[in-house]
């Protein structure tokens, strides 16, 4: 259905179809690929220094001075970066989809693949930096407040980043991409859900602390929430399927029509 | 990589020292300010603590001691120390080796379980691991309840002007000297054996899926899709049976041979060893003196507390209050004059306590007004005890005879705020 | 000709259009492209998502090797792994009829937990790497995708995949982790090497008493504890992979469009 839309709706196959501009490398990619590697680097290498320096008790003055600002600045950056980007895809969105050309429409898709990269570098990111810094923080600490460092950095940034960069994405492709236009992807929309989720969680993770304030299981249930939240990625599988099925047709018909201007 | 390292550890130490040189004064407390002030005074009392010695080098052996009393004000809403309790010690992960651990001459390798109302004397033997300045807290991990801490000591551990790597080296039952550091890592049959071998057959084996075929997820999506389910099986070739069957064959060898060799190399074996152990208590050293809370109050805008208590002396010499301790804070009736300070002890109020009757005579039943003042009462967030949902306290008295023999007991009751 | 009919008979045609693509050597280098960036973009997610699911369910027992016990570690472990594989295995094997799901995310695992030991175990809190190394799986991951192109068959490589992954995790991770428990004389009590660098190694709030490992000695079977869970892991491995290969067929189906959100 989805797909016949996208098809009927297409119709300019125009002179300005080039399917060697598809090879380009995705400059966007590699440039926040590259910030994104960079601010993680930069926030890793604060918490090496500042962690164990300052960072072990929040009633202190040297944590309101070096931790708490940052937690701040987070939240602004982040909130801001959210906001800003979603008004702005929002409110020049496409109104009509037959004016997208197919070029148009699948150097769209090349774009859209390049956000996803630098998220998947970001996740990465996450994956090896992050996770298991709170871990083994929380086993050579004792656990004060809900802001110890590895918290600010993990809970307060780089997981809510991830959803940061999702809904300003989910827009944007809702309102850019014929085949999503004036529809909801329930992948796409599970997707972003799940892991905006794991913000509200962490209420539940922390009134469970305030029981169990300081066992450092870290198999706990109640870090469970997070587990079942992640199991939103299952849905990149779907997500990927109606990637195929759109890229698949935008490609085969790109480049059946860039060979028959060739025979003409 | 092993440059690399060294830079990277050099840059973290500069910024470090830049850091700490920018620090007006040092972090004083790690975590234990964020628990409550009604736990804190009425789970542990801790004292007598000590490290020594203070500056040390990376090798030398630290040894920290002390002494703790198990409350009989423990909160019934916590879980208790009479079910499984471990003697640890509070400092930022191995930076420190643990060489020996015990409570009333029982080591402390297991956990174990402390009545209520009891003393114990605890030993803990470290050895410097990595170069720092550490705020050393012995600690006590109850189970389901948490870490409670006892006051920090500041640790000086400078770096080994040898140079050479830290060892850690112990013999084995079967009589192999073994360094713990590296034990098991490196050689043919370590973990960097096993898991580079490992690695390389899973790369290997998503090189053969994914990067020698011709034709990856979209055409075999569009064919699947084009076959339909039941002829979609006709993508796995021939090729790909057999490879499949290599690797299948190859992991169950690789599993077994690994499995069979090690049992061979390393004959005896144990389980991982584990248990409660006992530890016999130690009764409070209470003298003759009666003593029974009238009332207590706390006053904000004062940062003090003031109990009223009736003292009766049963024994037969004179008696004199000398200090108050609770949460870790020692206030102490500078008017008496007793009791041992230590080197680098923090949260002391020296002149903390002012108590109305300077000498509690033999025979003499007595009401007593003590007032516990200081600024440590709010740097400590003991204020916080008016939000607290059980709002009691409790803490040691400790008081002398004529000979100068320190006896303790412990008080409590509930506390009433004082606002203005 | 109604409406649904015409959609299909376009549908069709466009199908037709994307086989003749396949033939197309410009369309396949795009293919081939969309190739190396799903790759990048999917096995990243993957490393997220166990990531953050292992170390929150079986985490303990992997960060370090004196929770490494013979009766909990070798269950908990492959449960949580066949759960995320299971859901995954579906969708790429049904779509794309790629066995290499439990391959992916056992190696995956493994190379992001070395270089998250290193970082944050050893570099961040000083541990020595001979203490916190992570287990492998990824040999189980190979016997679990192998049965699966080998049988073609999900429930075939669920009976005999699922159960060799649950079964296997012991003998598999015995080969370098024998040495952590050849015995000790300590203070006159015997312990493992294992327990004692937990001992000797501080985990400040991580207590002995928190670990999750055999207790008791067994009061029968003569006291062979390893094959005994490896069996119940082995039917624990078939029957969560089965149930979340069945929730993956449910997501999997889920490749829809809204009109809104309700």
């Amino acid at each position: 259905m989805a797909q016949t839309i996208a098809q009927t709706t297409t119709q300019e196959a125009g002179a300005d179809s080039k399917v060697a501009g598809h090879f380009k490398r995705n400059r966007f990619a590699y440039t926040a690929g590259a910030f994104a590697i960079a601010v993680g680097a930069a926030l890793r290498i604060y918490l090496d220094t500042m962690g164990f320096s300052v960072g072990t008790d929040y009633y202190s003055e040297e944590f309101q001075t070096y931790w708490m600002p940052l937690l701040y600045g987070e939240i602004i950056f982040m909130g801001a970066f959210t906001v800003i980007l979603s008004v702005y895809f929002w409110m020049t969105r496409e109104m009509d989809a037959s004016k997208i050309s197919k070029e148009l429409e699948l150097s769209r898709y090349w774009k859209l693949l390049g956000v996803f990269t630098v998220m998947g570098v970001w996740a990465g990111a996450i994956a090896s930096n992050a996770v298991e810094s709170d871990a083994a923080w929380h086993q050579v600490t004792i656990r004060d407040t809900d802001f110890t460092p590895t918290h600010i950095i993990i809970f307060y940034f780089a997981l809510p980043f991830l959803t940061a960069m999702l809904i300003p994405t989910f827009i944007w492709t809702h309102t850019r991409l014929p085949a999503y236009m004036n529809k909801i992807s329930l992948p796409f929309l599970a997707v972003v859900v799940g892991i905006l989720m794991i913000m509200p969680n962490y209420g539940f993770n922390e009134w469970g602390h305030t029981f169990f304030y300081a066992e450092e299981l870290f198999a706990a249930p109640i870090h469970w929430g997070f587990v079942f939240l992640g199991w939103s990625l299952f849905f990149l599988v779907p997500l990927a399927v109606q990637l195929f099925t759109n890229m698949a047709r935008l490609i085969a018909e790109t480049t059946a029509e860039e060979g028959d201007h060739q025979s003409v | 990589m092993k440059r690399m390292l060294c830079g990277k550890v050099g840059v973290n130490s500069l910024l470090a020292s830049i850091v700490l040189l920018l620090l007006a004064g040092d972090a004083l407390a790690h975590g234990e300010r964020a628990q409550l002030a009604s736990m804190r005074m009425r789970t542990v009392h801790w004292f007598d603590t000590q490290v020594t010695p203070l500056n040390v080098k990376v090798g030398d052996v630290v040894t920290v001691t002390g002494k703790f009393v198990t409350s009989v004000w423990w909160p019934k809403h916590m879980p208790s120390i009479e079910e499984t309790v471990y003697l640890n010690i509070g400092v930022p992960g191995p930076t420190f080796l643990r060489l020996h651990s015990e409570v009333n001459g029982v080591p402390m390798m297991r956990s174990t379980a402390f009545p209520l109302g009891k003393v114990y004397e605890y030993t803990t033997v470290l050895r410097a691991r990595i170069a720092g300045r550490y705020h050393v807290h012995p600690l006590l991990n109850v189970m389901d309840a948490g870490s409670l801490v006892a006051k920090g000591t500041w640790l000086e551990v400078a770096d080994n002007e040898s140079g050479e790597p830290f060892v850690n080296e112990v013999t084995t039952l079967p009589g192999d000297t073994i360094d713990l550091e590296t034990y098991g890592l490196h050689g043919v049959g370590g973990v960097y054996f096993w898991h580079v071998l490992w690695i390389m057959m899973g790369v290997g084996y998503l090189v053969y899926w994914l990067a020698t075929k011709k034709e990856l997820f979209i055409p075999r999506f569009i064919r699947i899709r084009e076959m339909g389910d039941d002829r979609a099986n006709e993508l796995l070739t021939k090729r790909d049976f057999i490879a499949s069957s290599i690797f299948f064959t190859l992991t169950l060898a690789l599993i077994l041979g690994g499995y069979l060799w090690a049992e061979n190399k390393y004959p005896i074996t144990i389980p991982l060893q584990t248990g409660l152990v006992d530890v016999e208590p130690i009764e409070i050293p209470s003298g003759d003196l009666e003593v029974v809370v009238d009332h207590a109050t706390y006053e904000l805008a004062g940062r003090s507390l003031t109990m009223r208590v009736n003292m009766t002396n049963h024994g037969d010499s004179p008696i004199r209050i000398g200090e108050f301790l609770t949460a870790n804070i020692r206030f102490v009736n500078a008017e008496v004059n007793e009791g041992e300070f230590y080197e680098g002890e923090e949260m002391v109020s020296m002149d903390g306590l002012t108590v109305s009757v300077d000498y509690i005579s033999p025979g003499q039943s007595v009401d007593v007004e003590l007032v516990a003042s200081d600024a440590l009462w709010e740097k400590f967030r003991m204020t916080g005890l008016i939000h607290d949902p059980d709002s009691r306290f409790a803490g040691l008295i400790f008081y002398y005879d004529d000979a100068g023999t320190r006896y303790y007991q412990e008080v409590g009751g509930s506390v009433l705020p004082e606002f203005f | 000709m109604s409406e649904v009919q015409a959609i299909t008979e376009k549908e069709a045609k466009a199908r037709a259009l994307d086989i003749k693509s396949l033939d197309n050597p410009k369309a396949m280098k795009l293919y081939r492209r969309f190739d190396g960036i799903l790759i990048l973009v999917l096995f990243a997610f993957i490393t997220l998502g166990i990531q953050i699911q292992f170390t929150l369910t079986a985490g303990d027992w992997d960060y370090w090797i004196d929770w490494r016990d013979r009766r909990w570690w070798p269950l908990v472990s492959p449960f949580t792994l066949l759960l995320f594989i299971g859901a995954f295995t579906y969708g790429i094997w049904t779509r794309l009829r790629l066995p290499i799901i439990a391959t992916a995310v056992t190696t995956l695992l493994c190379l992001v937990s070395w270089l998250s030991r290193y970082l944050n175990f050893y570099e961040f809190t000083h541990f020595p790497m001979s203490f916190t190394f992570p287990s492998t799986y990824i040999g189980l991951g190979i016997l679990l995708d192998c049965t699966l192109a080998m049988t073609r068959s999900l429930v075939v490589s669920a009976m005999i995949g699922g159960g060799l992954f649950g079964a296997l995790v012991y003998p598999l991770n015995w080969s370098f982790m024998a040495p952590y428990k050849v015995p000790v004389e300590f203070n006159g009590t015997l312990m493992s090497v294992a327990d004692l660098m937990g001992y000797e190694y501080i985990r400040t709030t991580t207590p002995e008493y928190l670990r999750i490992i055999e207790e008791s000695t067994l009061r029968t079977f003569g006291g062979s504890v390893t094959p005994l869970t490896a069996v119940f892991a082995g039917l624990c491995g078939i029957v969560i992979y089965a149930i979340f290969l069945y929730v993956g067929s449910w997501i999997n189906g889920l490749d829809k469009y809204a009109k809104r959100i309700v």
